[in-house]
């Protein structure tokens, strides 16, 4: 009697654990945050497809005796049952026929006939409960099984394997011949951010750090009057003299005459600031990108190539860069 | 023993994945960190420029370029480098003094020059505006220091920010270098997390926190003291004019009226738009 408790505990544990397996553990195996996809080890694909089907056909084998059913009797109806699903997903197109669920199957109902064979050599073993009360059993288990195996039939339950979106990052340089011809007065615009200002006289001149430079007319505070946008790239701070304004572009200092004309460039010192690789994309260190090269110019941004396309992030914040080059996985 | 082993290999996926997944939350933290140490570098800075005259013009505490007579400085590569500007289109650069590297910050009265650097507060003599000399290092100030000056009297605003300048304290402080070989701290005022900050006159202003932009009394500056507090102004830089407070933030620039006493906003110009929004619709 008590062999009879041990099996069914046995066969409702499989049962339970292959479930469990079938929605839990079978997503977290193409689970986005592992850092390589699970299943693309071929072995570990392979398990975890067909031990559902490997723990279904021993759960119930097992329990099938264990509610009094003769071994025999136990092994061909679950060993067919297994088997007509299976082929019977051919036909009709829904579920996913793979014949190593098929051997998944026979091993488990050889292996719980191992199971059933060892311990009932121990002791001789009784039915349980009326014939009745069998036969409800059957029943019941029938239909679980056969419930469980047309239900994993049905579209996966899991999540679609993650993909990771392969993006390839590197720098994007400005030459110093670009930089040397870079700066231009133009219409006013939109400021992403602002840095550093500085007043002088009624003109209001505010840095867009590593962008440029707006200037508004103030002479009125409470309606201060976009006027020009300089094109400085690079540019951090400012400084101003006798109507002149000191501008740095990264390694070079413009000195601009600002007034009530338009603004004109009147030198340009050329290689007197640091060269600061990561001035203008966030100021950090990126260690998956490839080393910054001083001979190329000045990093102005960060170059984005997915597949056929490619595009320029223009001094990117550093969590931009981080969301575009880091290599995030991403449900389709 | 090898079934169990089995059974419980998917666990082991489990906890492994829990693990990566705390990991990237932690990796995240000290990213944001980091990130916050670079606003500061980047939000540009201050200069109070006194006596020099308005021809110079007015920026904030934030600076990298400082302005004296006919000399331009900056800071780079831990260097103080001048420049002399007597003419605009041939701009010579004159002299170089190495100071710190972890200098970030450049003001100066006209007679001295003022480097904020993380570790301390340097004062360089401009008596020979090409070759500015230290006269003196006060160590006790660090972090990403803005300073100002008013008279013999710096303002320096610590904060406890991230990056390099983990650790410092939120204070404002008071150091009187009327010897400037001998800096000494004369009031610490405690604040939220202040910085950028200009001075006008008998008051001085500080960026504090996430939105508070605050107004002291300095008319006597070993008894600073607070006179009033705007709340839900973002700032992290303050240009002081006559009777103009310019201020600089994520939001974008407000200015606000200094006629009378306490706040009155004239202006704001926001990030991402080219209009100004007028005082009346805020």
């Amino acid at each position: 009697m008590r062999k009879q408790w041990v099996l069914s505990c046995v066969g409702w544990f499989s049962l339970v654990l292959g479930m469990v397996f079938y929605v839990v553990v079978r997503g977290y195996l193409v689970s986005p945050f592992l850092p390589i996809d699970l299943n693309q080890i071929h072995v570990v694909s392979v398990l975890s497809d067909s031990f559902p089907s490997f723990i279904h056909s021993f759960a119930l084998v097992i329990l099938t005796v264990a509610y009094g059913f003769r071994l025999r009797v136990a092994t061909s109806v679950w060993l067919c049952l297994s088997v007509l699903l299976e082929l019977g997903q051919l036909p009709f197109g829904f579920g996913t026929f793979d014949v190593r669920d098929l051997y998944a199957s026979a091993l488990g109902v050889i292996l719980s006939c191992v199971l059933v064979t060892s311990v009932r050599a121990l002791d001789g073993m009784q039915g349980m409960g009326s014939a009745a009360a069998q036969g409800l059993g059957l029943r019941a288990l029938l239909l679980l099984g056969l419930s469980t195996s047309v239900a994993s039939m049905g579209d996966r339950t899991v999540p679609e394997p993650a993909v990771m979106i392969k993006r390839e990052c590197s720098f994007a340089y400005l030459s110093y011949d670009e930089l040397r011809g870079s700066f231009a007065v133009e219409e006013p615009r939109p400021a992403k951010t602002f840095g550093k200002i500085l007043v002088l006289g009624d003109l209001l001149i505010v840095s867009e750090p590593n962008v440029g430079v707006h200037i508004f007319d103030n002479s009125n505070p409470s309606y201060p009057l976009p006027r020009f946008f300089l094109n400085i790239p690079g540019n951090v701070d400012l400084a101003a003299r006798n109507g002149v304004l000191y501008a740095d572009s990264f390694v070079d200092l413009l000195a601009i005459r600002i007034g009530d004309d338009t603004p004109t460039l009147l030198q340009r010192k050329t290689d007197v600031f640091e060269w600061r690789p990561y001035q203008a994309i966030g100021n950090q260190r990126i260690s998956s990108l490839d080393r910054p090269d001083r001979s190329k110019g000045v990093i102005v941004g960060v170059k984005v190539v997915q597949e056929d396309s490619s595009r320029v992030l223009n001094v990117p914040t550093f969590e931009q860069v981080r969301e575009e080059c880091f290599l995030y996985p991403r449900f389709l | 023993m090898k079934r169990i082993l089995t059974i419980l290999s998917p666990c082991v996926v489990m906890a492994g994945t829990t693990l990566l997944l705390g990991c990237g939350t932690a990796d995240q933290t000290t990213m944001t960190s980091q990130r916050v140490a670079t606003h500061a570098e980047n939000a540009g800075t201050t200069t109070q420029e006194r006596g020099v005259g308005s021809e110079v013009g007015s920026a904030g505490s934030l600076a990298r370029f400082a302005v004296a007579n006919d000399t331009l400085y900056a800071l780079t590569s831990g260097r103080i480098v001048a420049f002399d500007i007597s003419d605009e289109e041939q701009i010579q650069k004159v002299g170089s003094v190495r100071v710190a590297s972890d200098i970030e910050t450049l003001f100066s009265d006209g007679e001295s020059l003022f480097v904020g650097a993380q570790t301390a507060l340097h004062i360089f003599s401009l008596e020979e505006p090409h070759s500015p000399k230290s006269l003196g290092i006060h160590p006790h100030v660090r972090a990403c220091d803005p300073v100002v000056t008013s008279g013999d009297y710096a303002f320096v605003t610590l904060n406890s920010g991230g990056g390099a300048c983990r650790g410092g304290e939120n204070v404002l402080k008071v150091v009187d270098f009327s010897d400037p070989a001998m800096p000494r701290e004369v009031k610490k005022i405690r604040m939220n997390q202040p910085f950028g900050l200009g001075v006008a006159g008998d008051r001085l202003f500080v960026c504090d926190g996430e939105s508070e932009l605050v107004e002291f009394d300095i008319s006597d500056p070993t008894e600073t003291y607070e006179l009033s507090r705007a709340q839900d102004e973002a700032c992290s830089d303050v240009v002081p004019l006559n009777d103009l407070l310019i201020t600089t933030g994520p939001r974008g620039i407000s200015q606000f009226d200094l006629s009378n006493d306490g706040f009155y906003q004239l202006s704001r110009i926001h990030a991402e738009k080219v209009e100004t929004e007028l005082a009346s619709s805020n």
